[in-house]
């Protein structure tokens, strides 16, 4: 099922013509309207004449978090505050947060590839849609509760938190959808078997997502709930969430093509890659009318497929980000992230401890990864140590193509900050 | 049937102050030491111990956050007199038992040498001696209690 069949499934010949069509009018809205951009461009010597269709995007400048913090409150705003019905905020744990305004055109077209992912994920009319994603600030709650009313589900506006009500209410009012963050979906769930009300719920998908989860965590929350649980991507800056999302095959997320055009660049470098490359994803918001972002640089580390998906729809695939590249270590001559290792270690039964210690010797890199072990591993002989760390350490160069020496530690005997594992150790930059 | 003795083996880094730590819990709570042995490669090792209870110090030490656990080992007489050892460990590999290591402790009551021998298989080690109808000792014999 579909929600804007002609456009999820268009072909991609006349969606590329609409993308180009978008891009230049919005090359000359930014241009007109954004002066903080325009002078962007200016310095980059570009001029809107010199955009003539995607093929010309990579001469754009990148918009980064930095451009928007600058900007802040209403710098990057395209439109008059009077055009504007409605702002989001990011939850800026560090310095200024950014503002997002949006206008009508802006809500409607963000709820509309909400409600694309609703559909993909199942959802229709007969739905009872409980929305569990905060509601204020956050585009969580917002962005759910407008395509749950567009799909014509019934809509609980629970918002976050006060667990007894959410499972009173899942129970009594037969919720059949959930959206919540991953980590929330997975504390439900412990909550409902430890009641065993689960016979009693009517719940059958669920879409998650605001946080980055894993595949045994989708695997966790769909056999505790007996429901399917589906992934979705977005950020405030775009939009919020919708910017992609999963089908029924659930391999990738489709982006909205028709509003977000992607590209993957070199986290270092900044060049564009091809399609299949491993870089950094930056979005190109192609018709937003009140803060409207060319080649904004997400940070997430993320690979793109353009093969058909068997659902019908004709939008490219998203992988699931598989770090930040701030996190991203160069070791060796190659992009290392420590969200790689963390699921080579889960996924053999480590504990997350562990440490990455990365120095330069004889000008060659050096590259230790410490783990914590546990009890369970030990069997009291030293061969056997040898062997875990020899098996690691093979495991961990099919992930990430070169050797690290790995070391087995004693428990908590990593250095801690606030609680947490003091991940990187960095000599190089010392 | 012979009898195995319970052995900790606790993982160990090496840094300095290691020994002394694990040592000093087991004291405070009156864990007696029977025999230690260290075996370590470059940047670890195993701290090898029989204590006259295993359970309890297995439990003072994971309470402490270290790795340690309680392996099945047998005190193994050596014959008194040159050669002894040497002919006990031929007669172990004619019957293929695997030996992962050993390491010496003197009995408390009779005075006389064991060997505390770890085999990969403990069964077979257990079969080999019997069949020679080698001494080994519990921990009665071995004067901890
Ligand atoms: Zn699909």
């Amino acid at each position: 099922m579909y929600y804007q069949k002609e456009i999820e499934c268009m072909d991609r010949s006349r969606l590329k013509d609409m993308q180009n069509e978008k891009l230049l009018r919005q090359v000359r809205h930014v241009w007109d309207n954004v002066p903080y951009y325009r002078e962007k461009m200016k310095a980059s010597g570009v001029t809107p004449a010199d955009i003539k269709s995607l093929e010309d995007l990579y001469k754009l400048p990148f918009v980064t978090k930095d451009d928007l913090r600058e900007s802040y409150p209403y710098g990057m705003f395209a439109v008059p505050l009077s055009e504007c019905v409605r702002i989001h905020s990011t939850s800026g744990t560090t310095g200024r947060r950014v503002i997002a305004g949006y206008t009508q055109h802006d809500i409607d077209l963000w709820e509309d590839c909400c409600a694309r992912a609703i559909v993909a994920a199942g959802g229709s009319r007969e739905d009872i849609c409980q929305i569990g994603y905060g509601y204020g600030l956050f585009t969580g709650g917002a962005g759910f509760h407008g395509a749950s009313h567009k799909v014509g589900c019934l809509t609980i506006p629970m918002s976050s938190g006060n667990t007894d009500r959410q499972l009173q209410f899942m129970e009594d009012l037969g919720t059949t959808f959930l959206c919540c963050t991953p980590s929330y979906a997975e504390y439900l769930a412990e909550c409902i078997n430890e009641r065993g009300i689960r016979d009693k719920l009517k719940l059958r998908a669920g879409i998650f997502g605001a946080e980055a989860w894993s595949e045994s965590m989708r695997k966790n929350i769909e056999e505790s709930l007996g429901i399917r649980a589906y992934d979705i991507y977005g950020l405030t800056e775009l939009s919020g969430p919708g910017v992609s999302y999963e089908c029924g095959e659930q391999s990738g997320m489709h982006i909205n093509e028709d509003h977000f055009y992607a590209e993957i660049v070199d986290p270092v470098t900044f060049e564009p890659l091809p399609f299949g490359s491993k870089g950094e994803l930056v979005f190109t918001a192609l018709d937003k009318e009140a803060f409207p972002l060319f080649r904004y640089r997400t940070k997430d580390i993320c690979v793109l497929n353009d093969e058909p998906c068997k659902c019908g729809r004709t939008h490219i695939r998203m992988a699931k980000p598989m770090g930040r590249s701030d996190d991203m270590l160069i070791i060796k001559g190659v992009n290392v992230f420590p969200s790689q290792i963390e699921e080579v270690l889960i996924s053999k039964g480590y504990s997350s401890n562990y440490q990455i210690v990365v120095d330069r010797v004889n000008h060659s890199d050096t590259f230790e990864i410490r783990v914590e072990l546990g009890a369970e591993d030990f069997a009291g002989s030293l061969s056997r140590i040898n062997e875990l760390e020899k098996k690691l350490t093979g495991d961990i160069k099919t992930m990430l193509g070169i050797v690290a020496k790995v070391r087995l530690v004693a428990p908590k005997s990593i250095e801690r900050s606030e609680g947490k594992a003091i991940r990187v150790i960095d000599k190089r930059k010392i | 049937m012979k009898k195995t003795i319970d052995q900790i083996s606790v993982f160990m880094e090496n840094r300095p102050g290691q020994l002394s730590e694990i040592l000093g819990l087991l004291a405070k709570e009156n864990i007696n030491l029977r025999a230690l042995t260290v075996a370590e490669v470059a940047e670890y090792g195993v701290l090898r111990l029989i204590v006259d209870d295993p359970e309890k110090a297995v439990k003072v030490l994971v309470a402490e956050q270290r790795v340690a656990v309680v392996n099945k080992v047998m005190a193994v007489s050596v014959p008194d007199r040159p050669g002894g050892l040497c002919e006990l460990i031929n007669m172990l590999a004619e019957d293929n038992v695997d030996i992962e290591y050993m390491y010496s402790v003197f009995s408390k009551t009779d005075g006389r040498a064991y060997m505390i021998i770890s085999a990969k298989d403990v069964n077979s080690l257990i079969n080999s001696l019997t069949k020679h109808n080698i001494d080994t000792d519990d921990y009665n014999d071995m004067g901890i209690n």
